[in-house]
């Protein structure tokens, strides 16, 4: 069903209907946002922009939940004055990172990477929430620790790991080997490649691809 | 838009498209760029480097200019981003050469390309003076010219972005973030400490390295691009 959905939403949504009464799938929303080279080469450079803003500010946080750097400085004076920039990143970061994904939506759902993405981008925010409902509840007891307790750097071990993992994921949704046409036959389960075929041979009727 | 050629290495640099054949014919070359594998990686390391570098640029840049980390000595800062920065730099060229030698015909004749090596001398020069002016204190006659230097670098390729058809999209997103910071620092000036306001220089050479290293990563996707 969501694959449908995604088929109706990179082939149909704002297209033209042609001459055999189909969706000229050239001409939907989606496929105009993909060949608008201007505001497409714009998202993406600031897609990988946002990377530093976010990822560059989160490690140095992590760091010092770590105990690897700033020993003398207090955990909170160093969350305080970076998080507002790695806020700033992950806001730009998730808007643009939402409009690429509008220009493919059918074909990024089928794409093992961009799943695999997905799932360390939860873990990620899992990993957040439980540092502040349980890990932080206490911090006024370690702020000032130059090494904090094992629990709290545990947290900050598990959130560089799951962001490196996010970009390692999200760089490889350009590899052909992770897609439906290259991919092997694991890909091809974690992808839904079955799905993504049934998908388009039911829209067949509806659209001009 | 364009009143000039595009400026590749191909056409300003003599011998460089020699070098760029000799390079991708050599048989280890064409056995490396049978091995797919091997260059994505370097590819995923490039970004997970870069991303490192962008991140230890940025937090020394903003505590020079008192928008981060005030209650942290500059020296301090300087001493936690010295790592990361070295790190990523180090890497980032060594893998990027990596993936110039797999593409050097490519490469050789592309005006991204050029810029990004361009833009890449100049923030590492701003970046080493301004290192050098935070753990030293005073400034040297080494500074006030790795700083100029690194300024002629970073103008020239900023003007090659904003006049090569194909490549103006880039220098219109490095403008969309180059005018907000450069606002940003100006408007903030009275609201940072007076410690953090007594060195202009290295305030101008934080203000450089980040908008040298932005320049160097927004060439570096649009070499893709063109």
């Amino acid at each position: 069903m969501i694959s449908r959905w995604m088929a109706y939403l990179q082939y149909q949504l704002g297209a033209q209907i042609d001459a055999s009464g189909r969706a000229d799938a050239y001409t939907s929303w989606s496929a105009q946002l993909q060949g608008s080279e201007r505001l497409w080469m714009l998202l993406e450079g600031t897609h990988v922009l946002t990377l530093m803003l976010f990822a560059g500010t989160i490690l140095f946080v992590d760091l010092r939940l770590l105990g690897l750097t700033l020993p003398n400085t207090p955990i909170s004076r160093v969350t305080r004055s970076l998080l507002p920039y790695t806020v700033v990143g992950f806001v730009v970061m998730v808007i643009s990172g939402v409009l690429i994904y509008f220009a493919n939506p059918f074909e990024y759902y089928h794409n093992f990477a961009f799943r695999a993405k997905l799932v360390f981008l939860l873990l990620a925010a899992a990993n957040i929430f439980i540092f502040h409902g349980r890990v932080q509840a206490n911090q006024d007891q370690w702020d000032a620790n130059p090494l904090p307790p094992t629990n709290v750097r545990r947290a900050a071990a598990t959130s560089i790991a799951l962001w490196i993992a996010v970009i390692v994921a999200g760089r490889c949704m350009a590899y052909e080997w992770f897609t439906c046409s290259k991919g092997g036959a694991l890909v091809s389960t974690l992808a839904g490649c079955e799905d993504k075929q049934a998908t388009l041979t039911a829209i067949a009727k509806e659209v001009s691809l | 838009m364009s009143g000039h050629s595009i400026v590749t290495f191909r056409n300003s640099v003599p011998g460089a498209q020699a070098l760029a054949e000799s390079i991708a014919h050599s048989p280890t070359i064409q056995a490396l760029n049978q091995t797919v594998w091997a260059f994505s990686l370097v590819e995923i390391s490039h970004l997970l480097l870069l991303t490192m570098l962008g991140g230890a640029v940025l937090v020394l840049s903003l505590r020079v200019l008192g928008l981060a980390l005030s209650g942290v000595s500059v020296q301090d800062v300087e001493r936690m981003t010295r790592p990361w920065l070295r790190i990523g730099t180090v890497g980032g060229i060594i893998s990027g050469t990596f993936m110039s030698i797999a593409t050097a015909l490519t490469l050789v004749a592309n005006g991204a390309f050029f810029i990004k090596i361009l833009a890449l001398v100049a923030a590492v020069l701003f970046s080493f003076a301004l290192a050098g002016r935070i753990r030293q204190g005073v400034g040297s006659l080494g500074q006030t010219a790795q700083g100029l230097a690194g300024l002629a670098a970073l103008l020239f390729s900023l003007w090659l972005f904003a006049s090569t058809r194909g490549l103006n999209t880039g220098a219109i997103l490095i403008g969309g973030i180059t005018v907000p910071f450069v606002a940003l620092v100006w408007i903030s000036r009275s609201r940072v400490s007076a410690d953090d306001r007594r060195d202009e220089i290295a305030r101008l050479l934080s203000v450089g390295s980040a908008i040298a290293w932005l320049v160097v990563v927004v060439a570096g996707r649009w070499i893709g691009f063109s």
